[in-house]
């Protein structure tokens, strides 16, 4: 389900579109205690999209006043058990099972941030420098590999591997002085 | 005091974790300093979130020169969602009975269920075959015979007639009447069938569920898992679970309006019936008998094709009867004699079930031997077939059909223009080179100028070849 959908939805005024809005603007939290447990961005938007379709259809079934969070967390968490199963039986890694419920414990600590960081980590997108936003987009709408990312911009994988992991350490350490300045 | 930072390692970790190209023996690393230190975590965490919040981010920024293919799995995946009926509401129950219970490969697109065989199906309304789409929506009605059904979720569906069906999603339906068996694959949880007064979600299963076209009492049973009942208006939670072996009658006079009720799983068909019956045979006269009740589902011809695989002595026959429940119904008296190809006649049998002669009960297939001269045995397959199949068409055969015998792979092409050809192991063999074949009667005989016995094939389904005086398995339809 698009959020712009649910925008539309969420502008009524009954339950669903309660539900409807209590989905939009958890999008956000979502997203990263789901790339938590998943290990990155991969796969994340599909379950992101399959949880919000999920509880949006099962909308009657949730009991207004009890905590939609919680529920929604839920959800997205056995999504994310499902999706676990079908990589190893691939062959691909995941997290251990112990290891996914201390993850899941802290992201969940961590959601009430989530739109905070979003914001911030929009500002610090649009300072960044155009040659890094470039990569950026490649990497992360387009979904290029190293490889392709490498040749496009005429340096080896290696280093487009380094310059990709200074770009996420550069953008964190701008969210959390983003964040700083908007909590104090 | 210095600012902790991540170090070398944590950081090849990290990054190697989010670009996927982390060992399993750097994945149990990464959970180590997780565990050994929460700031480690911290990193993770807040570079994992970082990575989903850029995809969205980024999205909007697409003006660049180069093009690139945009990759993207397919969208939304119903049926894993449904899986999550049972997951999230029912809590762990599923995943903690069978957490490494193995998902099969889940098609994301296509139609919402396909059929995917009949057995004697009468359709009312839409004719569908093997293969066919159902789109939410589409309704599958039968006056009689078997229908299997399968959902884009895996969930596989036996409904036998009087039926009717209605698709409405990959893993859901409704059963406005007749008699349904599903059968609900680890990963497709969540399957949901309603019937009049309410519905049955599975909880990964094998459930079975009678709703009778008069308007009286549903019933559901189940033969494995578990399953919830929800009456009218009732959520998941307040539906009634239901377990192996249970089964009660809906709308029945009790306070929960279920009443429980003996499990007659025999009265349930659980899977297409083979068509193929074994024989063997070791001399003497006594009958051979099948019980074929699953394959005859109403009035009409029937074709017995008696086929020889192993044995030094042919097998002589001189009759074949259908019964019902004991008593001749149809009959077809000549004698056949069933061997090496050489060796092999007259052995398609047809009987006919004459109009009003058809009820259900138990159908029988008899055929009885004459007393072979001398000692010795041999053995092979009763095909029991629906006797249009001899109205197949010439052009319903041609093409390529392949089958493996003996541990080769063989391939049979039949060209529109009467010619055919072999090939063994994908090398051409001259077998078929003078050979050519022709449509007698509704059965496929490749006729070889050496020799007068012709050998002859039926056609299934439109998808299986039968060899009638050859023992070889059946030949699928090659591309």
């Amino acid at each position: 389900m698009d959020p712009e959908k649910l925008g539309e939805i969420a502008d009524g005024s009954d339950s669903a579109s309660e539900i409807a809005a209590e989905i939009r603007l958890f999008q956000a939290g979502l997203k990263e205690y789901v790339a938590g447990l998943l290990g990155g961005a991969d796969g994340v938007e599909d379950l992101v999209q399959e949880t919000n379709l999920f509880l949006w259809e099962q909308r009657g079934e949730f009991v207004r006043g009890s905590n939609f969070r919680a529920w929604a967390k839920r959800v997205a968490w056995f999504k994310v058990m499902a999706e676990r199963r079908d990589r190893l039986r691939e062959g691909r890694v995941a997290f251990s099972e112990s290891m996914l419920e201390q993850l899941a414990s802290r992201a969940e600590e961590r959601m009430p941030q989530s739109d905070l960081r979003l914001e911030a980590l929009r500002r610090c997108l649009s300072r960044s420098r155009p040659q890094d936003r470039k990569i950026l987009e490649w990497k992360y709408s387009r979904r290029a590999s190293l490889t392709e990312l490498a040749d496009a911009h005429g340096c080896a994988p290696n280093a487009m591997h380094k310059m990709i992991s200074r770009l996420r350490l550069a953008l964190r350490h701008c969210v959390e002085k983003q964040l700083a300045e908007d909590l104090s | 005091m210095m600012k902790w930072q991540a170090d070398g390692e944590l950081r090849r970790l990290v990054d190697g974790m989010l670009d996927g190209s982390l060992s399993r023996t750097d994945v149990a690393r990464l959970e180590e300093r997780m565990e050994a230190d929460p700031r480690a975590m911290e990193y993770y965490l807040s570079l994992a979130g970082q990575e989903s919040l850029l995809a969205e981010l980024c999205a909007g920024e697409r003006d660049l020169p180069l093009p690139m293919p945009v990759k993207k799995r397919p969208r939304f995946h119903w049926a894993a969602a449904a899986a999550l009926i049972a997951a999230a509401i029912a809590t762990a129950v599923v995943m903690k009975r069978n957490p490494r219970s193995e998902a099969p490969s889940v098609a994301k697109t296509g139609p919402e269920a396909r059929l995917s065989s009949e057995v004697g199906a009468a359709w009312n309304g839409q004719h569908l075959s093997p293969g066919a789409a159902l789109g939410t929506g589409s309704v599958l009605a039968i006056s009689s015979g078997l229908a299997e059904l399968t959902h884009r979720s895996g969930t596989r569906l036996l409904i036998e007639g009087p039926a009717s069906y209605e698709v409405t999603g990959p893993n859901a339906g409704r059963l406005k009447h007749g008699k349904l068996v599903a059968e609900v694959p680890p990963g497709a949880e969540g399957y949901v069938v309603e019937y009049a007064e309410g519905r049955v979600v599975d909880l990964g299963t094998e459930f079975a569920i009678s709703a009778p076209a008069d308007g009286g009492h549903t019933e559901v049973g189940v033969f494995r898992g578990e399953v919830r009942v929800q009456q009218e208006n009732e959520t998941f939670e307040q539906g009634a679970a239901l377990y192996a072996g249970h089964a009660v009658r809906t709308g029945a006079g009790s306070a929960t309006r279920l009443r429980s009720i003996p499990f007659d799983q025999d009265s349930f068909i659980r899977q297409i019936p083979s068509h193929e019956y074994p024989w063997f045979y070791h001399g003497g006269e006594a009958p051979m008998e099948w019980d074929v009740s699953q394959l005859v589902w109403s009035a009409g011809n029937y074709l017995a094709v008696m086929k020889w695989m192993n044995g030094p002595q042919a097998l002589v026959l001189q009759k074949v009867e259908l019964l019902l429940d004991g008593q001749v119904v149809g009959s077809d008296e000549h004698p056949c004699s069933v061997g090496h190809l050489t060796s092999t006649l007259g052995n398609v049998y047809q009987l006919k079930v004459g109009p009003g002669a058809w009820k259900r009960g138990r159908w029988t297939l008899r055929a009885w031997p004459f007393e072979a001269a001398e000692g010795g045995h041999s053995e092979g397959i009763l095909m029991f077939e629906d006797g249009a199949l001899l109205n197949s068409e010439p052009g319903d055969f041609s093409g390529p059909w392949d089958y493996v015998h003996d541990g080769n792979r063989y391939r049979r092409l039949f060209n529109p223009d009467g010619t055919c050809s072999l090939w063994i192991n994908d090398t051409p063999s001259d077998y078929f080179k003078d050979a050519a074949w022709e449509l007698r009667g509704g059965i496929l005989q490749v006729n070889f100028p050496a020799s007068d016995v012709a050998e002859e094939h039926l056609l299934r389904d439109g998808n299986s070849l039968l060899f009638i005086n050859q023992p070889y398995r059946n030949a699928r339809r090659g591309k």
